[in-house]
């Protein structure tokens, strides 16, 4: 009888120190781990944000060039997220292979560098179309050049074909090598029509308009 | 342990007085490191929360270094102080495209805009200007050559949402060189204090000498400034 009554009395222990520092410890933790959650996803729900409005690259390995093809929706309008290792020479290389002529420009950082690139093609005011580069650390706007380059666009517009650099994957590659950026081609129904008249040192190019190279290529300066 | 069979057996306090036997025993053997039910659940408790709290601690930075990445490039107005002006110069998609988006807390202001007499700092005595409202806008900076193009005349525009809120006409003298110093005063988002003018665009147009060539920007000369003045 003493038993039961005893058992009964006594649902309840002291808690020991042991006991009274884990509670104290329990809701300390709680109190950090809750004010560092709410920290955590405000951080989150931003970077989705952000995540929205540009891509993001998953960078394989950051001694290498990273880029991918963004779709701006517009067209003749394209960009890159680009991601550019320390000390890279974004040696960028544009060549007028339809009515010759090329021009390139480098920049050097000692940092790696991410960024958006563009290259867009538009008319001006008074009806002559322009490209519009820019990458890394300068922009540039030139004619496209020749008459028959302006009759080109004139005449196909949209329908003229062009091949995107990272357009279906992140193209990562070393430094030391090179990638065709964009290349413009000739419409289907020009190709043989022009093949005959394509410069002849420019032949294994065919059926290239123009196109922008990054990365140091053997015939660079 | 045994039992007296001449009392009734009472199954309930034989049950209570093994079990008070048995915990006596036990707590005499129990080891130093042997704890109850509550402590234990009172530690896999304390230990999942500060799991938590390491947990967040460690992908906070992980997060925020994917932001300082991405920031940058989405160049967004980013209002941390409501009483302070907030600037942002957009993402260029063209050649000398000036695009910004601003915010301006409640007060008047106005926008102004010069093309002669530029200094590198300070403001010219003589320039245009609108009233330019409260709340959330694009500005954009046109400069716009009208055709022919041997004319050499244009017009140099400050466009607040997609509509022109002032402009100037130059004549050719303003056109001759094409090579100029200087452009946005601001790119990432930026905040200021009402008490003063937030230059937006600085541009000093070069100068050519007698032997023809093209000289740096004197210190006042035919250029571009815009500025927003907070009115008292």
């Amino acid at each position: 009888m003493t038993d039961d009554a005893s058992s009964q009395t006594r649902p309840f222990t002291m808690p020991s120190i042991i006991d009274v520092a884990l509670v104290c410890l329990l809701i300390v933790g709680a109190f950090m781990a809750w004010r560092s959650g709410v920290e955590r996803r405000q951080l989150e729900a931003h970077l989705a944000h952000l995540q929205t409005c540009v891509e993001e690259i998953d960078l394989v390995d950051p001694t290498k060039v990273h880029i991918r093809a963004i779709d701006t929706k517009q067209p003749f309008h394209f960009a890159w997220r680009v991601y550019l290792p320390p000390a890279f020479d974004a040696k960028i290389r544009s060549r007028f292979t339809l009515s010759g002529g090329s021009s390139w420009s480098s920049s050097t950082s000692t940092n790696a560098a991410h960024f958006i690139a563009r290259v867009r093609i538009r008319k001006n005011d008074f009806g002559e179309w322009e490209i519009y580069e820019a990458f890394h650390q300068g922009s540039s706007r030139s004619s496209l050049g020749s008459p028959k380059i302006q009759e080109l666009f004139d005449k196909y517009g949209e329908a003229i074909p062009f091949e995107q650099l990272g357009a279906n994957q992140t193209e990562v590659f070393a430094p030391h090598e090179s990638r065709e950026l964009l290349k413009i081609l000739l419409p289907m129904a020009v190709r043989e029509e022009l093949k005959p008249t394509y410069p002849k040192h420019q032949e294994a190019r065919f059926p290239e308009i123009m196109s922008i190279s990054v990365g140091k290529t053997e015939d660079d300066p | 342990m045994t039992v007296d069979s001449s009392e009734p057996t009472d199954f309930r306090s034989v049950s209570a007085s093994n079990v008070e036997h048995t915990s006596a025993r036990a707590a005499t053997s129990r080891s130093r490191w042997q704890v109850g039910l509550r402590t234990l659940l009172l530690l896999m408790a304390a230990a999942g929360v500060w799991f938590a709290y390491i947990a967040n601690r460690r992908e906070i930075p992980r997060v925020q270094s994917r932001i300082d990445v991405l920031q940058p490039l989405v160049r967004e107005l980013k209002i941390d102080d409501l009483s302070q002006i907030a600037v942002v110069l957009l993402e260029p998609h063209w050649y000398d495209e000036f695009r910004w988006r601003i915010y301006l807390p409640e007060g008047k202001y106005r926008l102004c805009l010069a093309t002669r007499q530029v200094a590198q700092d300070g403001f010219p005595p003589s320039f245009v200007h609108r009233p330019l409202p409260a709340g959330q806008h694009l500005l954009e900076l046109k400069h716009i050559l009208k055709p022919p193009l041997e004319s050499k005349e244009g017009r140099i525009s400050i466009w607040l949402n997609n509509t022109e809120l002032v402009g100037v006409d130059e004549k050719p003298d303003w056109h001759t060189h094409n090579s100029s110093m200087g452009g946005s005063q601001i790119s990432t988002c930026q905040q200021f204090p009402l008490s003063k003018p937030v230059t937006l665009f600085r541009r000093q147009r070069a100068t050519s000498g007698k032997d023809g060539a093209t000289y740096a920007p004197k210190a006042i000369c035919d250029g571009i400034l815009v500025w927003i003045e907070p009115l008292p």
